[in-house]
């Protein structure tokens, strides 16, 4: 199951975005056939902000917490640091 | 010197659609890679982001929302972006978590990435902000809310007393190749 991130927009920002992305990705999830698996393809995006990554990857993980969950094409920028950053910051909580 | 268009976004969603226009911005400016445009709208993102994450609902006078200017230094590869917004500052924000704060205290907390937010996980905007303009831009963050001033570079942290401002004036400068 791929969810591609750029369908959300190039420049994602903001927790409210975040959370809205969120929704549609569960109905996304919900409507393919299970496999336990989900990868975030962010090709394409060229501006991920902490706010909508945090919001949006700990609702992901917390709604499937025994799934995979892969972050695929991460090598931009602002998606590999912001992706690093908001790791470390839930490895200190 | 040249001065970006003075943008007001009242509201969250005008403020999203024109970080586009904003990261168009840096471009025109003279930053010519394509990371440091998007980490430069990474952080004019977050800072505009805690404009409505911390005064929605609690405006203290009928005028809201995110005043955002950006100036070029061409001479010196500079650009300097700053966030305004007539809200209820860093100190009223964080008066949750200890009543006693004063407005530097407050500022400092919120840039060690503690949030008013008391109870929800969230408090890295800000945290990024520094980390970036430091480490990425070799640049300078600024904080003004109410009569605190706090400023951050590679040298450390350093705060003093100003004039009392309504709600945060929050800015940021960054060298470009």
């Amino acid at each position: 199951m791929k969810i591609e991130m750029q369908k959300f927009g190039t420049i994602l920002n903001s927790r409210p975005s975040g959370r809205e992305a969120f929704l549609r990705a569960v109905q996304i999830i919900n409507g393919s056939p299970k496999a336990e698996e989900v990868i975030l393809d962010f090709l394409g995006v060229e501006v991920l902000t902490p706010s909508f990554a945090d919001e949006f990857l700990h609702l992901l993980r917390d709604k499937y917490k025994d799934w995979v969950i892969k972050l695929e094409n991460t090598d931009s920028a602002t998606v590999k640091e912001t992706l690093k950053s908001i790791e470390t910051e839930s490895s200190h909580q | 010197m040249n001065v970006y268009e003075i943008t007001h976004s009242l509201y969250r969603d005008d403020f999203n659609a024109r970080l586009t226009k904003i990261r168009s911005m840096f471009k025109n400016f003279g930053m010519s890679d394509e990371d440091d445009v998007n980490r430069a709208t990474v952080l004019v993102g977050e800072l505009g982001n805690n404009v409505f994450d911390h005064n929605e609902g609690l405006w203290p006078v009928d005028v809201r929302g995110a005043i955002i200017v950006g100036q070029n230094y061409p001479k010196l590869k500079k650009i300097e972006v700053a966030i305004a917004d007539p809200g209820v500052g860093f100190k009223r924000s964080l008066q949750l978590r200890d009543p006693n704060l004063t407005n530097i205290d407050a500022i400092k907390l919120g840039l060690q990435g503690i949030t008013g937010r008391v109870g929800e996980k969230r408090g890295n905007g800000l945290k990024l902000v520094q980390n970036w303009t430091i480490n990425k831009f070799n640049g300078i963050v600024k904080i003004q809310s109410g009569n605190g001033l706090v400023v951050v570079n590679k040298d450390g942290e350093r705060s003093k007393l100003v004039n009392n401002i309504l709600g945060t004036l929050a800015s940021f400068a960054v060298i470009y190749k």
